[in-house]
């Protein structure tokens, strides 16, 4: 007799369990011949000892721990169960009720979500732990953006590549969470620390490169030189141009995976993985240095008349105000002993790109820590 | 606040802004940055009897000063403005092929 045609028992179960039946383990193993529809059952060992049930069906079977409500989403004939000799195995059924959606409270972007949970930023630029109030929700919305990079020390240097972002929604925090704040890179071969909120974390950029012999750091970068080393950056710095009359290439960032860094708790948004501007001048004395990635965009390309400009920073609202993570810096030219330099990428508030060298290997500067936004929400 | 690098296996995997305070809440084990140690960035070496970081090789030419652990070229660098390569200031570009410095 299949388990949906009993009705439930009056006097036995659990609060919205129907029980079943019951057995008595003879042995540590045994087949109890007990049909059922699919549907969310549990069997509970009498005297709460740890143990394993198998409900059997045709071609498919699904195990469960004892004491646990599963989901068994196919029919069966009989369980299988492993436990201890002389307990008794009580099989139950939910009763399940209809339910609905309603807007997350929790969701970075949602008005209505902030406005039904009273809920507090907590901006982090220093390694330490991150303590959850005990009076707030086990659930916070995190940010995570790695540490900037400088921008090529050198005349017509690339600029820096910014920190990339990670962002988590929901994501179940309690007590203490460590909390490491990337260091800034240095420029070509070098790149920003990695920022981490307990095991997830956000590559920092890559460094500005010099000249040719000098490639911005990358993954995957193809540039003419061998002094490029395989590093994983969150988003490339810029090619350095000085000294360089072929095309010189930026770095290309990294993009994160679930395991490279995102992990899969709290929805894991990557945002980065972006591309430093190249150098694309022929003019060896005047030819700019690329853009640094951003984690909002490529850097643009420097030439004979103009440095790249850096990509843009990724905007995000978790603090509070509308602010600007991981934007890329801007490369640098020199021009018959003046220096000009593309523009810093658009939204750099935090994890930016420093800017690159013009003339003289003058006016470059260094990029921005990283940074961890905790947004944690008080009833 | 200061800067550390996290090391494993001798080489330095993250660099880390941190009080000095808070560096045992990291996992890891942590060096102090300073000038003794020379400059850290990821893929740096640490050489524990020296308390040293050391760069990448810049040049195959390029040999290791054992008491700075800094990279030197085999020809003296002139003067002229600085720039840095793995923290070696130069003046001008080291040109390998013909083992000579080149005029930026």
């Amino acid at each position: 007799m299949a388990i949906n045609s009993f009705p439930s028992q009056a006097g036995g179960g659990q609060a919205n369990l129907n029980y079943i039946g019951s057995i008595h383990m003879e042995t540590y193993n045994r087949r109890w011949d007990q049909a059922g529809g699919a549907g969310y059952y549990a069997i509970y060992s009498t005297n709460q000892e740890n143990g394993y049930a198998y409900f059997v069906g045709n071609g498919t079977s699904t195990g469960a721990p004892l004491n646990r409500l599963v989901s068994v989403s196919h029919s069966f004939t009989r369980v299988d169960i492993i436990g201890p000799v002389n307990d008794m195995m009580s099989l139950y059924k939910a009763e399940v009720k209809s339910s609905a959606l309603f807007p997350n409270p929790f969701d970075a972007d949602a008005t209505v979500g902030k406005l039904s949970i009273p809920s507090f930023p907590s901006i982090i630029r220093t390694s330490g732990n991150f303590v959850l109030p005990n009076n707030a929700l086990p659930l916070v919305n995190v940010l995570v953006n790695g540490a900037g990079a400088q921008g090529g020390h050198h005349y017509c240097g690339g600029g820096g590549g910014g920190g990339s972002v990670v962002k988590l929604t929901a994501y179940q925090a309690v007590g203490t969470t460590s909390i490491t704040v990337g260091s800034p890179g240095g420029d070509a071969n070098a790149v920003g620390g990695r920022t981490y909120f307990g095991n997830v974390y956000a590559l920092g950029g890559g460094g500005g490169g010099h000249h040719s012999g000098h490639n911005p750091a990358s993954s995957t970068n193809t540039g003419n030189s061998g002094q490029a080393i395989n590093l994983e950056v969150g988003n490339g710095g810029g090619a350095g141009g000085h000294n360089s009359t072929s095309h010189m290439y930026g770095g290309q960032g990294t993009t994160q995976t679930s395991s490279t860094g995102l992990g899969t708790s709290g929805t894991p948004l990557y945002v980065g993985g972006f591309r430093g501007g190249n150098s694309s001048g022929s003019d060896s004395q005047q030819n700019g240095g690329g853009g640094g990635a951003g984690a909002g965009g490529n850097g643009t390309d420097g030439n004979n008349s103009n440095a790249g400009n850096g990509g843009p920073g990724h905007v995000s609202d978790i603090s509070g105000s509308n602010l600007g993570y991981g934007a890329g810096g801007g490369g640098g030219r020199a021009n018959s002993n003046n220096q000009n330099f593309g523009s810093g990428g658009a939204n750099a508030n935090y994890g930016h790109g420093g800017r690159g060298s013009g003339y003289g290997s003058q006016g470059h500067s260094g990029g921005d820590q990283g940074t961890v936004v905790v947004r944690y929400y008080i009833p | 606040m200061s800067k550390y690098a996290k090391i494993e296996d001798g080489i330095v995997t993250n660099v880390i802004l941190c009080d000095d305070s808070e560096i045992s809440t990291q996992v890891g084990h942590h060096i102090k940055v300073t000038d003794l140690t020379n400059n850290a960035e990821i893929g740096y070496e640490y050489v524990t009897e020296k308390n040293k970081f050391k760069s990448p090789q810049p040049y195959p030419s390029w040999t290791l000063n054992e008491d700075t652990f800094l990279w030197e070229c085999p020809v003296e660098k002139p003067e002229g403005a600085e720039v840095s390569i793995f923290g070696t200031v130069i003046g001008y570009r080291w040109d390998e092929e013909s083992q000579s410095w080149v005029n930026i």
